[in-house]
């Protein structure tokens, strides 16, 4: 599953990145947690993260970065993505910058898109607070045509701790065309977060975790498809598996009984996959329920 | 677009893009990645900085695609043509390709400057001369245009009289804003009369970036920039689009229809024949099997009609205080 994060400079980008990955590989939430597949990544993400706690935020990314990342459930690995970092002024500039060229080949190949907007800028309002929304509003239109399964569109209003109430009323005014855009999008599933990392975290789980929601409910779908299939297959061949079709396959060459096991085993082996899915898949959908999506 | 040089073609082009782009009533239009950037940074340069667009020297192509919500609904062809190219002699070659380009085009926008209609109906003589001097070279262009579209059995362009500069309007016009209103547009068909036929879908679009004062500088005062009304002729080109296009799906509707009624009376009739039924069935069969694809054919055609409809009168919405004329009347406060 690929994860890409959008945004302006200074939206907050790498400092989610960095903060996601040290609440999720060090404390987990509820069974659930994320683990680099290089230990190097591991390392730089948890350092990140660490002087983010302390109030020492990351410069703004000079490229992008690519993390190989697994979520776990109750110890056993569920699914794999690649969360994709790029630097924010990619977003603003000419695709004959290699960058920027890389930054839309992976927001049409997104399986879910994060949306990074500073929440104070946006609700100061005027033309500073707008720009970054309409200038993420085209590049989602683009992304989400002709798309054939659902995709999560994930709105963090970041540094949301510098804001009250009044100000995310603003926030959300100033996402309406936005919402009802998503809202009026066949297979796009938004929703809008307010995050903070830093000192005084707030929200920082769930935009991801409301990500691989969906890539673990496909996955599901997906192996209940197959499983379904393999019920099917094995019980024709339980079924073409009779005394007298054993003697007649012998001078055949054909062995039913063989045909039959090997057809029970391949149904086993789906409903096993099936069922190692089900369980993170309802576990998260239960913790997000609360989750307003659009 | 065509439109002299000066007339605030591009600049009205760039706002019109930043508006939409943004989403107005769940209407949006975006380009590809590179135009977005380009279009942006241009009406950065204009609200950050006061500098306006150049002056173009060529003629510019873009591709829009026109949304409702994040579903395309259309793609536009946007030709910004070169100010110079309204000076040429009519049978030049240049031209003669703005002709067959123009042939094409669904929609036309007529770029005036309402720095000069403003001197005009201010009672400027000189700005008289020249405001027909600008219209005569348009009037002999869609001449052609037009000709050529009935020659082919095509429906006209709609076409949008697009009046630029609208604060210029307010600041040298006496009366309200409906009187202004009603001066320009009589003034546009005074200019224009063969665009306001029964034939043709036409409206007056008086289009403001601000109160940017009649500036004959690059660079304009930021801080004046506040568009308004921006966005209402491309909502027009739609409206009427949509408008054409159900009349052509009733059209088709009605054609099949037809048909339709004659196959299911011819196979009624080879059905109570009972040397038919046994002998021809299977011709039976299959003009049954036309039957239905005549009928579910018919019901796309209907349904296609209705979705349509249904869009015309959301746009219809935004033109309240747009004078248009559709089908040989004005609505909205034209004449």
């Amino acid at each position: 599953m690929n994860v890409v994060m959008l945004g302006h400079s200074n939206a907050g980008k790498t400092t989610y990145m960095a903060s996601m990955y040290r609440d999720l590989a060090t404390q987990g939430l509820q069974g659930f947690w994320v683990r680099a597949q290089q230990e190097g990544d591991h390392r730089r993400l948890l350092s990140m993260a660490n002087r983010v706690a302390s109030g020492k935020y990351p410069r703004p990314s000079d490229r992008r970065h690519e993390y190989a990342l697994t979520l776990r459930h109750q110890g056993s690995p569920v699914i794999d993505f690649h969360w994709k970092d790029h630097r924010g002024g990619a977003l603003r500039e000419r695709s004959t910058s290699g960058q920027t060229r890389e930054l839309l080949d992976d927001l049409h190949t997104a399986d879910a898109i994060l949306l990074f907007l500073d929440a104070p800028q946006l609700a100061r309002g005027g033309r500073v607070g707008a720009a970054p929304v309409r200038d993420l509003t085209t590049r989602v239109a683009g992304a989400l045509d002709r798309r054939t399964d659902p995709t999560p569109v994930v709105v963090l209003l970041t540094k949301a701790d510098l804001i009250d109430e009044e100000e995310f009323d603003a926030c959300m005014r100033a996402l309406d065309a936005f919402i009802n855009a998503i809202r009026g999008k066949q297979l796009a599933f938004g929703t809008v977060i307010d995050v903070a990392c830093g000192p005084q975290p707030r929200n920082v789980p769930v935009p991801v975790l409301f990500s691989l929601y969906f890539g673990l409910r496909l996955q599901a779908e997906a192996a209940h498809g197959r499983t379904t299939q393999a019920a099917l297959v094995a019980q024709q061949r339980i079924a073409a598996d009779t005394r007298v079709r054993r003697i007649l396959g012998r001078f055949g060459g054909r062995r039913y009984d063989l045909e039959a096991q090997l057809a029970t085993a391949g149904f086993v082996s789906e409903w096993q996959a099936l069922d190692s899915l089900v369980s993170p898949t309802q576990a998260l959908e239960t913790m997000l329920g609360d989750v307003p999506v659009f | 677009m065509l439109g002299g040089t000066g007339t605030g073609k591009t600049t009205y082009l760039i706002g019109m893009y930043a508006e939409l782009s943004a989403g107005i009533d769940n209407y949006f239009m975006s380009a590809d990645h590179d135009t977005d950037i380009d279009l942006a940074r241009a009406w950065d340069a204009l609200v950050d900085d006061g500098i306006l667009p150049r002056a173009t020297n060529e003629s510019k192509a873009y591709e829009f695609t026109f949304r409702y919500g994040f579903d395309p609904l259309l793609m536009l062809d946007w030709v910004d043509y070169r100010g110079g190219a309204m000076s040429e002699t009519t049978d030049s070659p240049g031209t003669a390709a703005l002709i067959t380009r123009l042939g094409e085009s669904d929609s036309l926008y007529l770029t005036l400057d309402g720095a000069l209609l403003a001197s005009v109906l201010a009672g400027e003589a000189r700005g008289e001369q020249r405001l027909r001097s600008v219209v005569g070279r348009y009037s002999a262009i869609l001449g052609r245009v037009g000709d050529e579209r009935r020659e082919n059995d095509l429906v006209p362009p709609s076409v949008v009289v697009l009046v630029t500069k609208g604060d210029l309007m307010r600041d040298r016009l006496a009366g309200t804003g409906e009187e202004r209103q009603a001066r320009i547009t009589r003034w546009a068909v005074d200019l224009f009369g063969q665009v306001f036929r029964p034939d043709w879908d036409s409206a007056v679009c008086v289009v403001s970036l601000g109160r940017l004062g009649e500036s004959v500088e690059s660079r304009i005062d930021p801080r004046r920039v506040e568009p308004a009304g921006i966005h209402k002729p491309m909502i027009f080109s739609l409206y009427s689009f949509y408008r054409r296009a159900a009349r052509a799906f009733e059209a088709e509707a009605a054609r099949v229809r037809g048909i339709h009624g004659r196959g299911l009376s011819e196979l009624e009739q080879m059905r109570s024949r009972v040397m038919t039924r046994f002998l021809g069935h299977q011709k039976v069969s299959e003009l049954g099997q036309a039957v239905e694809q005549a009928s579910q054919y018919v019901y796309e055609m209907e349904s296609l009609a209705h979705e349509c409809l249904s869009r015309t009168s959301v746009l219809e919405g935004e033109l309240l205080d747009v004078p248009t004329f559709i089908d040989g009347q004005w609505m909205n406060g034209g004449q």
